[in-house]
């Protein structure tokens, strides 16, 4: 429901096969892609009363976004991560938020970073960021 | 969950402080020796998709021993209390069922050493699978 859904139960999928798998140990700290427009500056010298005037640039960007993971290579979410970053092609992911029918966001994304982590205190982790290319589909 | 954990600290103790004696939940009864143990705080980590079975606990322990011919009843509780910590620092592996990922001692109590207390009391921070 619109402006009361709880923030736990986000979903971040990948390609495994040919079938989008929900990406296991999806851990607090995760993001969602910011999706970006390019406004450009067009300020003409006579501007009325020198306020800053601004143009579309047409260009839009589904921005790269980081997830953390309780990582296991074992997991095959996660070998398909790394085998996503191994590659040099896309692979089609998706978010979904939180309540799992609100708001799905599909793109094709490429793996640009697997940060391993380990606190002596806590879990073993990996930071993946995900860099989306091209048009998502939002539904 | 703490059930498992208690039970196999319980255990662990046991096999690796001979000088430990029994344990009590709680407290240690009045006029017998021994070590109590409390949980503060036993909290499962989660992730968006639910619980991950990583568990991350907080157990009081409280020590009570007497005196023997040679040693004052504070100086045998905190040799007993050193051993115990000894023993329970940097462990990782198997405490009864549960599997230790983390372990770390952490004195509550200092004021315990500088008055000769016969009894001592420290934490437990455990991180745990089950």
């Amino acid at each position: 429901m619109a402006g009361t859904e709880g923030g736990m139960g986000l979903a971040v999928k990948i390609t495994v096969g040919t079938m989008l798998t929900a990406m296991t140990y999806l851990l607090e700290g995760s993001e969602l892609p910011k999706m970006k427009a390019f406004i450009a500056e067009a300020t003409p010298h006579n501007a009325t009363g020198g306020w800053t005037k601004r143009v579309h640039s047409g260009k839009r960007s589904l921005e790269p976004f980081k997830v953390i993971l309780g990582w296991d290579s074992d997991e095959v979410t996660h070998a398909a991560v790394q085998t996503a970053f191994d590659s040099d092609s896309s692979v089609n992911m998706s978010v979904i938020s939180p309540d799992g029918t609100d708001e799905t966001i599909a793109f094709a994304a490429f793996i640009e970073e697997i940060a391993r982590m380990t606190s002596q205190e806590d879990k073993y982790t990996a930071e993946v960021m995900i860099t989306p290319t091209g048009k998502p589909t939002i539904t | 969950m703490s059930k498992v954990l208690l039970s196999g600290l319980v255990t662990y103790i046991a096999a690796n402080v001979a000088s430990a004696g029994n344990a009590y939940p709680q407290e240690v009864p009045q006029g017998v020796a021994g070590w109590a143990y409390s949980v503060v705080s036993d909290k499962q980590d989660l992730g968006h998709g639910g619980g991950l079975n990583f568990y991350k606990a907080r157990i009081q322990v409280d020590l009570q021993y007497d005196a023997t011919s040679s040693k004052s009843a504070a100086m045998v509780t905190h040799e007993v209390a050193d051993a115990m910590r000894a023993a329970l620092d940097g462990y990782k592996g198997a405490m009864g069922s549960a599997t230790v990922r983390f372990c770390q001692t952490e004195i509550t109590d200092d004021w315990a050493a500088t008055s000769e207390s016969p009894s001592v009391r420290f934490d437990i921070l455990i991180n745990y699978k089950l």
